[in-house]
Order: structure tokens, then sequence, then C-alpha cells
């Protein structure tokens, strides 16, 4: 098949994601419902699969917690009961990590006008503060052993119940921990923090659904008349085939021949990857209170390491937590997500020809991977303000990938 | 003329008592004023920050000082609310470590749990005082909105901790019900006195912001209001303790219980407006001091200026109270002048006080 040619059956399709047409420029902006912000069947699709994940990751563990509840009650011990509390707090991350799935999908109102996707970067805040809050309270368990003289503390129990809370945390760690079914094809769609996205569109354009919809979402607000069969041919093939009429698919072009090109690791969902450091840092703890309980089994003296051992495991349970609190510190900051060099991508806009100096340049993220530029652009008196317009525009989706753009064009 | 820009805070110059100053309609007024007149920010400057204000200090020697990139030489003590808040927080650390000492070299469990509750709010007002410090720091090309979201950021932080707080005393009352354990601890007195006057002397600091209902005008509004909710939860609880041990003293049975349920309603209900308002903030809402309406308005009058022939949703929102930031898409009719339709358009916001917008004009 000449894909060549632009005629039946690759019928050049115009796809557009709004209804109107207004000029050869067509439309950049986004009308509410249709835009990257809303809920992409990618999007939706990925929440699924995560809030699935979750939930049972859930039942799971409220269904060991029941089992601890019952045997404590039983065995009339605290150690046990106290297990049981730890799972209770796993199951309360569990929960949060799935309400914030879930909100993060609510339609933008004109009050959140950016949709609720910082949900998920607050829930994850929450989740992080609980792992910390529980790490305190280990060690103030630990103290708290240390200071009861008597010899209430059962080193053979302890050992017990938390051997038994590590492999319920191992579970729920494979099971969290797995990444995307689709994640390890060879396509990659260019830039790292596309990631939550990345996966789906590897998924359609590896699976021939030749679906448009997944490459006309990215490029959010672009009128493409293009032959983009990527399901029916081989990528070297779309070159000539393409003839967008717009500069704006320079980012397509690259991904196309871009089957080569190294494997972009899947990054799960940031809530998913909360209740799963949730679960490693339990998983963690259990450890240092297998080794306490051990040793306070075998030698009931030594209760001093017991105490050091906890503090350790607790102070390596939150360095595990930090470059997640610094994702989410930097995404509440409304700084530029760190895939972005915004001086570079200043000097870029201000060597352009026609542009005479760029001024409050804003990079931002809403939660992590949807990225929003801002600037304003000051011309030359006799440069055309579209084709400038179109022209950073294209630059900015071209080198950097951002998608949603604004930018002022003044004159000078 | 000299009117100096809104966001600056009298509150070093004139006293912690005239923050009546902000409650009342002149004020919001008067910085709309001195926002028209200021040269508008579309077609200011050249570097790529936002257009900051005088630096905030109210003494010229600060200012000089001030950091001009993101370096961690802060001025910790440079303003009279820094100043309070590192006192409390070196009267508060030293407490709680004597606290943790002692319990830990006599054996006495509850006085270990209250020092790590103490420390844990050691940590919070810290970080607090830490974002009033980094707060004053210029943008720069990775923070380019500036470091003024760290108020926002540790006043969500304290009102997190809060909600735990009211949580745990809810969980313990909920304890103490079970295991109706009449035996009170009474070195805990002791210390529950001491926290008591350490953290009322926190309240009267921060006094203008005891109320539970506040309307933020600028940053630093959110986080002293979290400080001083912080230390009035806390002087609150000790109070509670007291409070029990004294009924359970007289006889009372289930002061425990009593005292502690009420202390953490009541906790709970002082800091949930605080919270709504910050999570509020960093989740993007629109901006609180406009009503949607304005906005709507707003619109209609851009659709029916003589140039333009559609304008798109426009997205606003707040990078700390008072700070409004928002960006549109207008679509210009062909041959329409859009640098005329910008200017326009700007005025009209500005006139809500959005002064920073970026506006995309298409299709001329």
């Amino acid at each position: 098949m000449d894909s060549h040619n632009p005629s039946p059956p690759h019928v050049p399709e115009v796809t557009m994601d709004v209804p109107s047409t207004s000029g050869a420029t067509g439309n950049k902006f986004c009308r509410g419902s249709s835009c990257d912000f809303s809920d992409t069947s990618k999007d939706a699709k990925e929440r699924s699969a995560s809030i699935r994940k979750l939930l049972i990751a859930v039942i799971l563990c409220v269904i060991f917690m029941a089992v601890e509840v019952v045997g404590g009650i039983k065995a009339n011990s605290l150690a046990i009961l106290t297990d049981a509390a730890h799972l209770l707090s796993d199951v309360a991350a569990f929960a949060i990590s799935l309400f914030s799935l879930w909100a993060a999908g609510w339609e933008a109102t004109p009050q959140q006008s950016y949709g609720f996707f910082r949900i998920e970067i607050l829930g994850a805040l929450l989740s992080i503060q609980l792992i910390w809050l529980l790490a305190g309270i280990l060690v103030y368990e630990a103290i708290n052993r240390l200071l009861t003289e008597s010899g209430e503390v059962q080193g053979s129990l302890m050992f017990a119940v938390s051997a038994f809370g590590l492999f319920v945390n191992i579970i729920m760690a494979v099971l969290l921990g797995h990444d995307h079914g689709h994640g390890g094809h060879g396509h990659s769609h260019g830039h790292s923090h596309d990631h939550d996205h990345g996966n789906e569109e590897d998924d359609h354009s590896h699976h021939h659904e030749g679906h448009e919809q997944g490459h006309v979402h990215r490029h959010g607000t672009s009128v493409t008349v293009t032959t983009h069969q990527h399901s029916h041919s081989s990528s070297g093939q779309h070159q000539d085939a393409e003839e967008p009429l717009l500069k704006h698919d320079g980012d397509c072009e690259s991904s196309e021949h871009a089957g080569a090109k190294a494997v972009k690791k899947p990054r799960r969902n940031i809530n998913v990857h909360s209740a799963y450091l949730h679960v490693i840092g339990d998983s963690i703890q259990s450890i240092g209170v297998m080794i306490g309980g051990g040793l306070i089994w075998y030698k009931p003296e030594w209760k001093i390491i017991d105490l050091i051992c906890t503090l350790i495991f607790s102070v390596i349970v939150l360095f595990t937590t930090i470059k997640m609190v610094r994702n989410i510190l930097e995404v509440l900051m409304e700084s530029t997500p760190r895939e972005i060099d915004a001086t570079r991508l200043e000097s870029g806009l201000r060597g352009m020809e026609g542009v005479v100096a760029v001024h409050e340049l804003h990079v931002w993220a809403i939660t992590v991977g949807k990225v929003l530029l801002a600037c304003h652009v000051t011309i030359t008196q006799d440069a055309d303000a579209d084709q400038m317009l179109d022209m950073v525009i294209g630059y900015i989706k071209g080198e950097y990938n951002i998608s949603h753009v604004t930018i002022q064009i003044e004159r000078e | 003329m000299g009117e100096p820009k809104a966001w600056n805070p009298n509150y070093g110059v004139v006293g912690s008592g005239d923050r009546r100053l902000a409650y009342s309609r002149q004020f919001s007024l008067s910085s709309a004023s001195a926002a028209a007149s200021s040269p508008r920010p579309g077609l200011a400057r050249s570097d790529s920050s936002i257009s900051m204000p005088v630096p905030y200090s109210p003494f010229p020697l600060h200012a000089a000082a001030a950091p001009a990139n993101a370096d961690f030489r802060f001025r910790w003590l440079a303003t009279r609310p820094m100043r309070r808040l590192a006192l409390l927080l070196a009267l508060n650390a030293a407490y709680s470590a004597v606290e943790l000492a002692v319990g830990l070299l006599t054996g006495r469990v509850g006085l270990v749990s209250d020092a790590f509750h103490l420390t844990f709010g050691c940590g919070l007002l810290s970080f607090s005082l830490f974002a009033m410090a980094a707060s004053r720091t210029k943008p720069d090309s990775l923070y380019t909105y500036g470091y003024k979201r760290l108020e926002v950021l540790a006043a969500f932080t304290n009102a997190l901790f809060l909600l735990f707080l009211s949580f745990s005393l809810a969980v313990e009352a909920l304890h103490s019900f079970m295991q109706d354990e009449s035996e009170h601890k009474h070195y805990l007195i002791v210390s529950a006195v001491t926290n008591l006057f350490v953290n009322l002397l926190g309240v009267w600091f921060f006094r203008s912001y005891a109320r539970v209902n506040i309307v933020y005008r600028k940053a630093e509004d959110m986080n002293h209001h979290s400080i001083c909710l912080h230390v009035l939860a806390d002087s609150v609880r000790s109070a509670g303790l007291i409070l029990a041990s004294w009924l359970l003293s007289l006889g009372v049975e289930n002061a425990e219980v009593l005292c502690l349920g009420i202390v953490s309603v009541a906790v709970f209900m002082l800091v949930l407006p605080l919270f709504k308002a910050t999570g509020n903030i960093l989740l993007q809402i629109a901006p609180g001091n406009v009503a949607p309406s304005a906005f709507i308005k707003c619109g209609r009058q851009i659709t029916a200026y003589e140039d333009v022939s559609e304008l798109s949703q426009g997205r606003f929102w707040e990078l700390v109270p008072g700070h409004a930031v928002g960006c549109l898409s207008v679509q210009v009719k062909n041959g329409g002048d859009d640098q005329s339709v910008l200017k326009y358009v700007h005025g009209l916001y500005e006139d809500l006080g959005i002064q920073d917008l970026t506006i995309q004009t298409e299709g001329s």
C-alpha cells in the first residue's frame, strides 16, 4: 500500500478536538471538555487500572487485619492487636490513594478550572505524613518497651507477629509494584514527563488500534490533517505522507521513528506509588521489629539494641520517602518541572527571529506529568503575530513537549 | 505616587494590634487602586520573574541584605513575628528536651510520649519559621513564582498536624473509655501546666490571629494563623488534661474521656476552616476574593468588545492569598488590533485585582 498516496484507503483525516474552525490557522485553544486537562480516555483507563489494583490490595489487607484482630483477641495479646493497627494504617493509606485516584477524575468546574488533578498530590502528601507518623509511633513503642522493665514483652511473639506482618506486606508490595503490563515495549514517545500517558500510547500504537485520539489529545490544541495511520504502516513510511497543516507535530514525527529508541521506564501513578512506599516502609519496619523481637527472645537484657534497631529502620523508611516528598513539594510550589530547563527554553525563544524579548516565563505542573507554560513574548513591529505565535508554540511543543501553552504576544 | 504596593506588611511597624486594617474594606480598595496605577505587568519587565513588589521588610537595612538568589543565608530574625516564633520554638524545644530526659531517666512513659508530641510540634513550628524566612527569596528559573507558596504549605502542614492531633485525642479518649484506668499520672500535671503557659505565651504573640475564620489577604496571614491555631490547640489540650485530672480528683467518673473528647472536637472545629482554605489554594481553586459572577461579567464584556470574536475559558488560580494568576485565550476578528484587545482585557481584570495575566490573542 502506497502510503504516499493520500487517497483511500488512507483517507486523510481532519481530526480536531474542537468542533469549530475559524481560518486557516485553526483553533489553538482548548474548549473545556476536550482539553488535555479533562479526563482523557487514556487517563481514565490508567486510573481504573490503578483503582483495581488498590481495591484488591485493600480487600486483602482487610482480610489479614480481621485475621489478626481475631487472633489477638483470642490470644489476648497486645502485640498482635498493635500489628493489626499497623495493618489498619495500611488500609488507611490505600483508602487515601483510592480516594485521590477517584477524585482526580472529576470534571473541571469554573471554580477549579484546571480540574482536580492536584488532589492526587495532596493525597500522596497525606500518605507520606502517615508514614512519618507511624515511624514516630514505632520509635515511641520501642522506647516504651525499653522503659517497661517487666518481662511483659515476649520476644517470640513479637518475632512471629512481625514475620506475619512482613509476609502480608510483601504480598502487597508485589501486587502494587507490578508494572503496567504495557510498559515494556520499545516505543517511547519522547519525553519522560509524559509518563502517565506514555504507556497507553505505546499500547495504542503497538496494538494496531489506529486510534487517533491519543495523539490528538496530546497535541491538545492542534488541527492535524495528516495520514497518521500508524496502525497500518511501519514507522519509516510516515515521513512523506504527513503534511501537517500546522507545524505542531514535531514530537509526533520524532516519536514515529522512535521504535528503536530506548525503553522509557514506565512510571507509576503517584498515588499507587505512595501506597507502594507505605507498604515498603511497613515491611522495613517489620524487619526491624523482627530483629528486635529476635534479640529480646534470645537475650532479654539487650533491650537497648531493640531501640537502636528501630531507630535505624525508621530512618531508613524516612529516606525512602524523600524522593517522593521532593516531587510533591516541587509540584505544590508551582516550580518548573525537573525535566525542563527554563533558562534554555527562554534563550531558545529569544533566539527565534522576530522575538525581541521574553518575559514572565512560567512553567509549572498541575500534577506529575501535566505541564503548562505561560509567557509574554515581545516581537518586532513588522512581524506577523499569528505566525510568530505558531512558531513559538511549535517550538515549545516540539522541543519540550509542553502542549498546554499560553503565549501573550506584544509588540515593542 | 509613593504609595507602597499592597502587599507590604505593616506588621512590624504599626504593631500587631493593627490587623483590624486587614479586615476593613478600605484595605482592599486601596490595594486595587495602587495596583491600577502601577505599570501594567504585561509590558513591564524584561526578566522572567514575576513582578516582585518592594522588598517586604520595613527596615531598610534588611532590604539591602536580602539575598539576590535562593541561597540559604536567610535572615531568620528579620521581622517581629519571626523573632517571636523563634523564641517560642526555643522554649518549646528546650522544654521537650528536658521532658524527654527526665522521662527517660525516671522511666515515666507519660512524660516521654508528651515529649514526643512536643517534638513533632517543634518540627512543625520550625518548618513555619523556615517558610517565613525562605519566602522572601527572589524567584529564580526553577521557582519562577518565587517561594511564597512555602507559607501556604507550612500552614497546610500545621493544619494537617492539628487534624491528626484531634484524631489521636479522640483515639486516646476511646482508649481510656475502654481501659477505664483511673490512675491519672500526677507528674503529668506539672508538665501540662508548663506546657499551658508556654503555649499561652505563643497565643499572646499571635493574638491578632486568634480567630477561627480569617480573611486571608496575603501569604503570611495563613502561616501566622496556622501557628496561632497550633499553640492554641496545644494549650486547649493542656487545659483539658489539667481539667481532667482535677475532675478525677473530685471523683467524677470518666472525666478523662469527657475532657479528651471535648478537646478533640474543639481542635477539629478550630482547624477545619484553615485546612479548607489552604487546601483550596494548593488545589489551585479560583481566587476567593473575586465572585464567580464577576468572572462571568468580565467574560461577557470581553466578548462584547468590538474586536473580539470569541473567548475561551479563562483559568484562574491563586499563588498565595492575594496574588492571582490567570491564563486566557481570545480570538480576535480578522483585521482587529490585538494590542488594544490586550490592553482592554488586562484593564478589565486589573479592576478585579488580577494582575498576573497571560492572554493569547489569535487570528488578527
